[in-house]
């Protein structure tokens, strides 16, 4: 996305204290350079009862769109105090996005079940990605020069600043990374059994 | 005394089974109360987590920052709709936020971190607290949004309320106390002067914690067992309690009952002995003294029994063997008179049959000459007093010697030596008892010579020899005698006395003087012929004793 000539690109495993690779964590760097301008408008999704992606980042000043694909409404809601906001109970696709337009981590829920859950990281630069199920993320096209490397998920404790990795030049080869994350346990409200298909995401 | 004995055996493992039983059902009841207690705390963390997700509260909590009192408000709505007595909300830094009971306390940290900690891990957690000396069941629960964003803690007072609705389910008494606040009654089933006593009684001896232990207030003793409750701050105990006395009730109606049992059957015991004493032993006595005086020859003893039962037809017997003795002695004192004792004395003590056996025997027979012509002008009455005397004397001489008078035949005397009871000397006391006679009714003769009578002589023969010594006679009159020609020999001797020649009143057998030990001076008459026999006898006149010095 930026220009070629300096690109970089970085790539980072995250593991937690037990060793175990960890998916689902944003990867996201912050560089001195001027961030470009990412994606204005992400979709997540309500499929089966379920948030499709389970974590979603964005850049901050993205709207987000919440398209019901399930044959029952929800109500998307979200306390976070990087964004509150309330879908209630609703059909198909809403007739607005909702732009997420403060830096934070949100939660999102369904008021009318219990599992249903999903994370926003808004973040305040283009760089990003999330670790596939290697624990594994690849950030390419990234400014050259200094920039700082930072992590968050949904079960980490404390601050992602906490664990922040500076990296003086990604010019050249690819750099590896690895992150140990000291997580919560795995706390989800567990999906009752006997109800229609799908569990966790 | 067994009565007694087992009374007080019976008793003693009654009482320990009673509080075996006791003991056991207290356990029993501390399982029931662990049990009710931990549903009690399952149910209120349920209903802590249902109203954590709350929406309308989860959202009214978002908006704290900007309307804190709303917030509150929401909370005090929560609090009563599940009945708790306060509810504090925690931060997920584990800071106190909110608290209905002191509504301005915040930002502090939350009391009860490791409560939090516990709720973290395994999703929701609760525990006895004590909070401003109040003891509280609190659960803590995340506020899910729809992740955790902080923790609702609902606490529930542990109240006397709550220690009845718990013994109304587990039949105890039950008191929270708080050993580290002294013995503090947090909460009890007991009110009252039984509260306040129970309290000093704390106060001087905390209960063991897992021991079942006695203790007695305010006048009633109870089973105790001290089960330590899962505290926050403290180390709080429920005392459970069963009044002894209720729980032994049903242990001493059976006691009484059994006492009253065993009284009955020491009085139906001591019943039973007297009448045992009276219609057993003291016949049994009587029987036992009557006995001893027939023991001692008084036959007389009777015993005056009325029954049918064996005691009777013993005392019965008794008096029967009273009178069969008394006759018996009556005819043996008779039998003695009729014949010589000894014969009377060997015919009781034998069968009396028929038939008799054959021993040796020396056999006397003496006569008196002249007894007729002494007799010639006097009374029959008097003859028969002179023949009574003179049979007195003679009789006493032969007994004198162990012999037996057979019979008397007119004024003559037949006696026997060796029958029925053979002895060593008998020829002795034959040849001893005719010398004796002789100088007997010397005496005699004196006697009567000097009343004006004539004198009298006595002709004595003695014989030894083998005869045949019984009873004889028919089945219902008999005699014991002695047969055989050895005493018609004899009867021959006496006879021959009043041959002149011989010139002796006493011709005695060569067989007697063969038998005879002792030494006599005698005088050979000699032989006769005598029937069944091949050798003539020879005989010789008995003279008197050989004197012993002159010798």
């Amino acid at each position: 996305m930026g220009s070629g000539l300096d690109a970089g690109s970085l790539s980072v495993t995250v593991k937690d204290g037990k060793g175990a690779l960890v998916s689902d964590a944003v990867v996201y760097v912050t560089s001195s350079t001027n961030s470009s301008r990412a994606a204005k408008q992400v979709v997540i999704d309500q499929r089966n009862k379920q948030f499709v992606p389970y974590v979603t980042a964005v850049q901050v000043g993205t709207s987000i769109l919440f398209p019901n694909k399930d044959n029952i409404r929800h109500h998307v809601y979200s306390l976070s105090p990087a964004k509150r906001f309330e879908l209630p109970l609703y059909e198909g696709i809403p007739a607005k996005p909702v732009l997420f337009d403060a830096e934070g981590f949100v939660t999102l829920g369904c008021n009318i079940h219990d599992w249903m859950i999903a994370y926003v990281a808004v973040l305040g630069t283009p760089y990003f990605q999330i670790t596939a199920e290697d624990g594994r993320a690849v950030l390419k096209d990234l400014p050259a020069g200094q920039c700082t490397v930072e992590v968050w998920h949904p079960r980490l404790k404390g601050l992602p600043q906490n664990s922040a990795q500076h990296v003086d030049s990604v010019a050249g080869d690819a750099k590896e990374l690895l992150f140990t994350l000291d997580l919560k346990p795995d706390f989800r409200v567990r999906r009752a059994p006997g109800l229609s298909n799908g569990g966790y995401p | 005394m067994l009565q007694s004995a087992t009374y007080l055996v019976v008793r003693h493992a009654n009482r320990e089974h009673a509080h075996a039983e006791i003991d056991s059902r207290l356990r029993a009841g501390a399982q029931v109360f662990k049990k009710l207690i931990e549903e009690r705390n399952q149910q209120i963390t349920n209903a802590a987590a249902i109203l954590s997700r709350d929406h309308a509260f989860l959202e009214a909590f978002a908006g704290a920052g900007e309307d804190r009192a709303t917030t509150l408000s929401a909370l005090e709505s929560l609090r009563s709709r599940i009945k708790a007595a306060l509810i504090q909300i925690a931060s997920l830094e584990k800071q106190l936020l909110f608290d209905t009971r002191q509504p301005e306390r915040r930002s502090v940290p939350f009391p009860f971190p490791k409560l939090i900690e516990r709720a973290e891990t395994e999703g929701a957690a609760y525990a006895f607290v004590i909070l401003d000396k109040d003891f509280y069941a609190m659960a803590v629960t995340p506020l899910l949004a729809p992740a955790p964003i902080a923790w609702l803690c609902p606490a529930f007072h542990i109240d006397d309320q709550f220690a009845r609705e718990i013994k109304a389910y587990s039949d105890l008494e039950i008191t929270f106390l708080d050993p580290a606040g002294g013995e503090n009654v947090l909460a009890s089933t007991f009110d009252g002067e039984q509260r306040h006593s129970l309290l000093l009684l704390l106060h001087q001896r905390p209960p063991p914690v897992g021991e079942i232990v006695n203790l007695r207030f305010g006048g009633e003793e109870f089973v105790s067992y001290a089960v330590p409750l899962p505290t926050e701050n403290g180390r709080a105990v429920a005392l459970l309690q069963r009044s002894l006395d209720k729980e032994l009730a049903p242990y001493l109606r059976l006691e009484r009952t059994f006492l009253l049992l065993a009284l009955l059957g020491l009085l139906i015991s001591v019943a039973v002995g007297i009448w045992i004493a009276r219609t057993v032993s003291r016949p049994v006595l009587q029987l036992a003294e009557g006995t001893r005086k027939i023991g001692q020859g008084d036959y007389s003893q009777r015993i005056e029994i009325r029954s049918d039962d064996e005691i009777g037809l013993l005392a019965s017997a008794f008096n029967r063997m009273g009178e069969g003795l008394a006759e018996r002695d009556q005819v043996r004192d008779l039998l003695g008179k009729v014949v010589s004792p000894a014969v009377a004395t060997e015919l009781l003590r034998k069968d009396v049959t028929l038939g008799g056996e054959e021993r040796e025997v020396t056999i006397l027979f003496s006569d008196l000459r002249n007894f007729t012509s002494m007799c010639e002008g006097r009374p029959a009455q008097e003859m028969l007093a002179l023949l009574n005397r003179y049979f007195t004397r003679m009789s006493a001489i032969v007994e004198g010697h162990g012999g037996v008078v057979d019979k008397y035949v007119g004024d003559g005397l037949m006696a026997l030596f060796g029958a029925p009871l053979a002895g060593p000397d008998d020829a002795d006391h034959a040849l001893e008892s005719a010398l004796e006679m002789c100088d007997a009714l010397d005496e005699l003769n004196r006697l009567w010579q000097a009343q004006g009578s004539q004198a009298v002589s006595l002709g004595i023969g003695i014989n030894t020899d083998s005869v045949v010594a019984g009873n004889m006679g028919s089945q219902t009159r008999l005699n014991y005698t002695v047969i055989g020609d050895g005493v018609n020999l004899a009867a021959r001797l006496e006879t021959l006395t009043k041959t002149p020649e011989y010139q002796t009143h006493i011709i005695v057998s060569s067989s007697t003087l063969a038998k005879a030990k002792g030494r006599y001076r005698t005088r050979p008459l000699g032989e006769v012929a005598v029937k069944g026999k091949q050798q003539p006898t020879e005989i010789y006149a008995l003279l008197g004793r050989e004197i012993e010095s002159s010798s």
